[in-house]
C-alpha cells in the first residue's frame, strides 16, 4: 500500500519550522516509507534509512532520477563531486581523497585546532557578548579546512559569498527558480575559476596541503584530472566547514539549553567525546540526504519505483523511538548511540574524524573559558537550509568574566 | 594436597577458593526455577570471558570459576597471525579487556582432564576437582600439529595458535630467516605469509587445493586471491603437499620435500593445517561428542548420546556444533571457528543458563568472519562452503574492490567482500532471508548481466561444512 502524506517535506522546508522540525519528523515516522502527492518518497525511520544507505540500488547520482528537479540540479553541474556519484567511479574518486585523509594527518591538526580555538576566544576576551557562530564556530573550521587543503586563509572573504550562494541552490524546489539558479551558476563559475588558479599555482610550485599532495602523489598509478580535482577540492572546502560550523553551533545551543550538562563538561572534560556523538544524534548538522533508485525497491510495504526522488530523513531516524530509548531526551551519557549523523554506507562522511576532533576541541575550549554563558535569544535565528541546518547567530552574554 | 596452584587473574583481586561444602554425589535433578549457585566455565579464552561477563551482567551472584589450560588471562587471537608477527603490536596488548567486574575464580594453566556429569564436577590435570551446578564448555580448538613428531620438533617449525606460538615465531621472523615455508593456504597461512612479505622475507605457500583460501571461499574467488598474492611476491605451490620436513644433523629445519617430487629450502616452516577440537576430556562422558565437536541445541544446551538435552551443561565457541536454522540441510550441524560466533554464542549460552526455558534465546547469529592480508580487507557473511555457485555483483578498481554472493539450490547462502565491507550489510539481509539466487542487485558497479560461476569448493577430502576439520593427517598422494 502506498500512503500519500501531503507535503510533510514542505513543512520541513518551511522556514517557520526551522527551529523545531521534530514534531513533523514524528508525523513522518508514522509511515516509515511514503510518497507525497508531489511524487517525492520520504524515508524517516531508523531501520529503513539504514537499509537505504547500505543498499546498492539507492544511487547518489541524481541524473538517474526521473524527477525534472533532480535532473536540473545535475545538469547545472559540469562535473559532479563524488557525493553525487555512484561506484565504480565514486570509489576511485573517494579513494584519492581518503588516501590523503590519513589518521596521522587528521590527528596532526589537533594542536593547530586548539590554538585557533584559543586565539578566537582571546580576540573577544573583553566583550560582554559573543556570537558563538560568527566569532567562533565559523572561523574555526574555515581556518582548519584552509590549512588542510592549502587554500590561503586570507581568501575566505572571497569564497564565503560564493559558498553562501551555492548553498541556496541545494534547497529542494529551487531548480525552477531561474533567478536563484542564475546566482548559483555565477557563484559556481567564480568558485571554479578561483580553484583553477590555485591548482595551477600548486601544479607549478608544490606547497603545503592536500591539493598539492594530490597533484604530486607518491607513486599512485592514476591522477585525477584537473577538473576532477577542482570539483573535489570545492566539495572538501564546502563540506569541510559548513557542516562543522553547524555541529559546533548546535552543540553549544544544546548545552546552553541544558546548563547542567555544560557544568558537567566543565568539571569532567572526558565526557566530551560521547557528548558530541549525542549531539550528532539529537541535533545533527545534516538533516536529510538525497538518493534515487536504480531499480524498483519494495520497502516497508511501499514499492519505490525506479528513478524515484528519495529523501532519507536522517534527523528523523535519529529520533526514532523504535531505535533509541527516550529519543527526544538529550543524554550525553547515552551508550547505545549508533546515530545517522554522518550518514552511512559507501558515502559515510569522509570528514567524520576531523569533524569530531574540531567539535570536541571547540567545546572543551568554550567550556574552559566561558563560566556561565547565557543564551540571549531562544530559539536563535536559523540559516535558510533545512538539511544543512544550524543557527545563523548564537548570541550569549558573558556577565561573569 | 593438590599440587601448586598456578592462578592468574586479569585485573582483579585473587579470591581464594573457599573450602567446598561437602559435595553432593548424585545430586537431584536441576530445578530450572532455582538459580544456580556455582557456575564453572571450562575454557578461558574469548567465549569463556564473554560468557562470564554476560552471567554477571544478567545478575548471577554465585560462585563463578573459569578454568583455562594456558597460563594467561583471556587474550585476543586474531592479531597473533597479523600485527604481533610483524612487531606492530606487543603480545601483552592482546589481553582482552573485561567489560564487567567478574569476581571470578580463575584456574589458569590447568587443563581440564575429565568431566563427571553424575557428580557434577570437573577434574583437572593436577588431580583437583571443581564442583558445579551449571557448566559452560568453551574449550575451543588447538592447532593441528605436523603429523611427524620428530619433524615437528625441528628447530624452525612453528604453529600459530597461542600467545607463546606467536611470540616465538615473531622473534624468529625478526631474525630474518632466508626462506619461510607456509604449510597450508588457509586464512592463517595466508595472513602469516602476508606479514612475512611485509617484513621483506621470501615466502612459499604450499597448498593442497588449486588455490589459496579455496576451502573457505572456493577456487573461483581463490583464483583472485592467488593472483593478488603472486603480485605481492608470494611463491605459490598449489595442488601440492609437503611430504617431509628435513633437518640438519643438529636438528635445524633446512628444507622440505613436496608431493610433486621437488624439494625446497627453508629455514622456517609454519604449520597452518587447521585446528583440532579440544574434546578429549569429554570422551568418557555420555555427551554427543567426537572430533567434529560437542553437539548442542540452538539454545546452546549440550546433547547426550541419546539425543537428549543435558539441562545444566551449555556449550559455546569453536568447540560447539549446533543446528543453524538457515543451514540445517540433511540434519547437519554447523561448527564455525569465528571470533564473532564465540562472542554471540557465549552471550546466548549465559543468558539461557540463568533463564527459565520460556525465556531462552536461540543462537541463530549468521556466521561471519574477516581477514586482513596483502592489503586486502576480506569480510564474509553466511556460509560460503555450502555453495554451488558464486556471482560477482559489484566491483571497482579492477578487481581490487568487489563483492560476490554465493548460491545453493537457487538461494543466496553467503557473501564475501574484498575491500568493500560497507556493502556487506545489504548482503547480510539477502542471506538472512535466503533470497533467490542469483539475486537482482542492480548495483551501479554491477555486471551488465548476472553470470554465476561454479563456486569451486572441493568435492572430496574436505568437509561439506567449514568445521575446520581436515583429515587427521596430511594426505599423502
Amino acid at each position: 500500500m502506498t500512503t500519500t502524506h501531503v507535503n510533510l517535506l514542505d513543512q520541513v522546508l518551511d522556514e517557520a519550522n526551522r527551529a523545531d522540525p521534530y514534531p513533523i519528523y514524528a508525523r513522518m515516522r508514522e509511515h516509515p516509507v511514503f510518497v507525497q502527492d508531489d511524487g517525492r518518497y520520504i524515508v524517516s525511520t531508523y531501520a529503513e534509512i539504514r537499509a537505504c544507505l547500505q543498499d546498492p540500488r539507492f544511487s547518489s547520482d541524481l541524473s538517474k532520477s526521473y524527477s525534472k528537479d533532480d535532473q536540473q540540479i545535475m545538469d547545472d553541474v559540469a562535473e559532479p563531486a563524488f557525493i553525487r556519484m555512484d561506484p565504480p567511479k565514486h570509489d576511485w574518486m573517494r579513494h584519492q581523497v581518503m588516501a590523503e585523509f590519513t589518521p596521522d594527518r587528521i590527528n596532526g591538526l589537533r594542536p593547530r585546532i586548539e590554538d585557533v580555538a584559543a586565539e578566537l576566544l582571546d580576540a573577544h576576551d573583553r566583550q560582554a557578548q559573543l556570537d558563538i557562530v560568527d566569532d567562533f564556530a565559523y572561523p574555526l573550521p574555515v581556518t582548519v579546512i584552509c590549512d588542510l587543503l592549502g587554500v590561503p586563509r586570507e581568501d575566505e572573504p572571497l569564497f564565503h559569498t560564493w559558498v553562501d550562494q551555492l548553498l541556496l541552490g541545494l534547497r529542494p524546489g529551487q531548480a525552477a527558480n531561474k533567478e536563484v539558479m542564475q546566482q548559483v551558476k555565477s557563484a559556481r563559475d567564480q568558485l571554479r575559476q578561483y580553484m583553477d588558479t590555485l591548482i595551477d599555482e600548486r601544479q607549478k610550485t608544490p606547497g603545503p596541503g592536500l591539493i598539492s599532495d594530490v597533484l604530486h602523489p607518491a607513486g599512485r598509478e592514476k591522477h585525477m584530472t584537473k577538473g576532477e580535482l577542482n570539483t573535489t577540492a570545492i566539495l572538501l572546502l564546502i563540506a569541510g566547514h559548513v557542516t562543522t560550523v553547524n555541529l559546533i553551533a548546535n552543540s553549544m545551543l544544546t548545552l546552553l539549553r541544558h546548563p547542567e550538562h555544560y557544568e558537567r563538561l566543565r568539571r569532567e572534560p572526558s565526557i566530551v567525546a560521547n557528548l558530541v556523538e549525542e549531539v550528532l544524534r539529537y541535533e545533527p548538522p545534516v538533516h536529510f540526504a538525497r538518493r534515487t533508485t536504480l531499480a524498483e525497491v519494495p520497502m516497508a510495504g511501499v514499492t519505490i519505483p525506479k528513478g524515484a526522488p528519495v529523501y532519507l530523513m536522517l534527523a528523523a531516524g535519529n529520533r526514532d523511538p523504535l531505535r533509541f530509548d527516550e529519543p527526544d531526551r538529550f543524554d550525553p551519557e547515552r551508550r547505545d548511540i549508533e546515530h545517522l549523523g554522518f550518514g552511512g554506507g559507501i558515502h559515510y562522511c569522509v570528514g567524520a574524524p576531523l569533524a569530531r576532533l574540531e567539535t570536541q576541541a571547540a567545546l572543551l575550549e568554550l567550556a574552559r573559558r566561558l563560566p556561565e554563558p547565557r543564551l540571549l535569544e531562544d530559539p536563535p535565528p536559523y540559516r535558510e537550509g533545512a538539511s544543512l541546518r544550524g543557527p545563523r547567530h548564537l548570541m550569549v552574554s558573558l556577565h561573569n568574566r | 594436597m593438590a599440587g601448586p596452584i598456578n592462578e592468574a587473574m586479569t585485573s582483579e583481586r585473587i579470591v581464594p577458593m573457599k573450602a567446598r561444602r561437602a559435595s553432593k554425589p548424585m545430586a537431584g535433578p536441576i530445578n530450572e526455577t532455582m538459580s544456580p549457585e556455582r557456575i564453572v566455565i571450562v575454557g578461558a579464552s574469548l567465549a569463556g570471558l564473554r560468557a562470564a561477563e554476560a552471567l554477571r551482567r544478567e545478575g548471577f551472584v554465585g560462585h563463578l570459576t573459569l578454568i583455562g589450560d594456558e597460563p594467561y588471562p583471556p587474550y585476543d587471537r586474531p592479531p597473533l597471525s597479523k600485527q604481533v608477527l610483524g612487531g606492530r603490536l606487543a603480545v601483552e596488548h592482546t589481553t582482552l579487556a573485561s567489560f564487567q567486574r567478574l569476581d571470578a575464580h580463575w584456574l589458569l594453566g590447568m587443563p581440564a582432564r575429565r568431566l563427571d556429569l553424575t557428580r557434577r564436577r570437573v577434574l583437572l590435570a593436577n588431580g583437583r576437582a571443581v564442583d558445579f551446578d551449571y557448566l559452560l564448555i568453551a574449550t575451543g580448538t588447538r592447532a593441528r600439529p605436523w603429523p611427524d613428531a620428530g619433524e615437528a620438533a625441528l628447530d624452525g617449525v612453528f604453529a600459530v595458535r597461542t600467545r607463546d606460538d606467536a611470540c616465538k615465531l615473531a622473534a624468529r621472523l625478526a631474525a630474518r630467516p632466508r626462506h619461510v615455508l607456509v604449510v597450508g593456504g588457509g586464512f592463517i597461512g595466508c595472513e602469516v605469509a602476508s606479514e612475512c612479505r611485509d617484513l621483506g622475507l621470501e615466502v612459499t605457500i604450499v597448498e593442497r587445493g588449486p588455490t589459496p583460501l579455496g576451502g573457505a571461499l572456493g577456487s573461483t574467488i581463490g583464483q583472485i586471491v592467488a593472483e593478488h598474492q603472486r603480485t605481492h611476491g608470494v611463491q605459490l605451490r598449489l595442488g601440492t603437499v609437503v611430504t617431509t620436513l628435513e633437518g640438519t644433523p643438529d636438528n635445524r629445519l633446512c628444507g622440505a620435500q613436496l608431493s610433486d617430487g621437488s624439494a625446497l629450502e627453508a629455514d622456517v616452516a609454519i604449520i597452518a593445517l587447521g585446528a583440532i577440537r579440544n574434546v578429549e576430556w569429554l570422551l568418557s562422558t555420555d555427551l554427543s561428542v567426537d572430533e567434529r565437536g560437542l553437539e548442542c541445541d540452538t539454545y546452546c544446551r549440550a546433547i547426550d548420546s541419546q539425543g537428549e538435552v543435558v539441562e545444566n551443561v551449555f556449550v559455546a565457541g569453536d568447540v560447539a556444533r549446533w543446528p543453524h536454522p538457515l543451514y540445517a540441510y540433511d540434519n547437519q550441524l554447523l561448527a564455525v571457528e569465528h571470533w564473532g560466533n564465540a562472542v554471540a554464542q557465549a552471550a546466548t549460552a549465559a543468558h539461557n543458563m540463568l533463564s527459565p526455558s520460556f525465556e531462552y534465546r536461540k543462537h541463530t547469529t549468521l556466521p561471519a568472519f574477516w581477514s586482513s592480508q596483502f592489503g586486502l580487507n576480506i569480510k564474509s557473511v553466511g556460509l560460503p562452503t555450502v555453495a554451488e555457485q558464486v556471482l560477482i555483483t559489484q566491483s571497482s578498481f579492477g578487481m581490487r574492490r568487489f563483492t560476490a554472493v554465493y548460491g545453493r539450490q537457487g538461494r543466496t547462502v553467503a557473501a564475501v567482500s574484498f575491500n568493500a565491507g560497507q556493502t556487506l550489510p545489504f548482503y547480510h539481509a539477502l542471506v538472512e532471508h535466503a533470497a533467490p539466487f542469483p539475486p537482482a542487485v542492480h548495483a551501479a558497479d554491477g555486471p551488465a548481466e548476472a553470470q554465476p560461476m561454479p563456486a569451486g569448493f572441493p568435492a572430496r577430502g574436505h568437509p561439506k561444512y567449514d568445521t575446520g576439520m581436515e583429515p587427521d593427517t596430511v594426505s599423502q598422494p
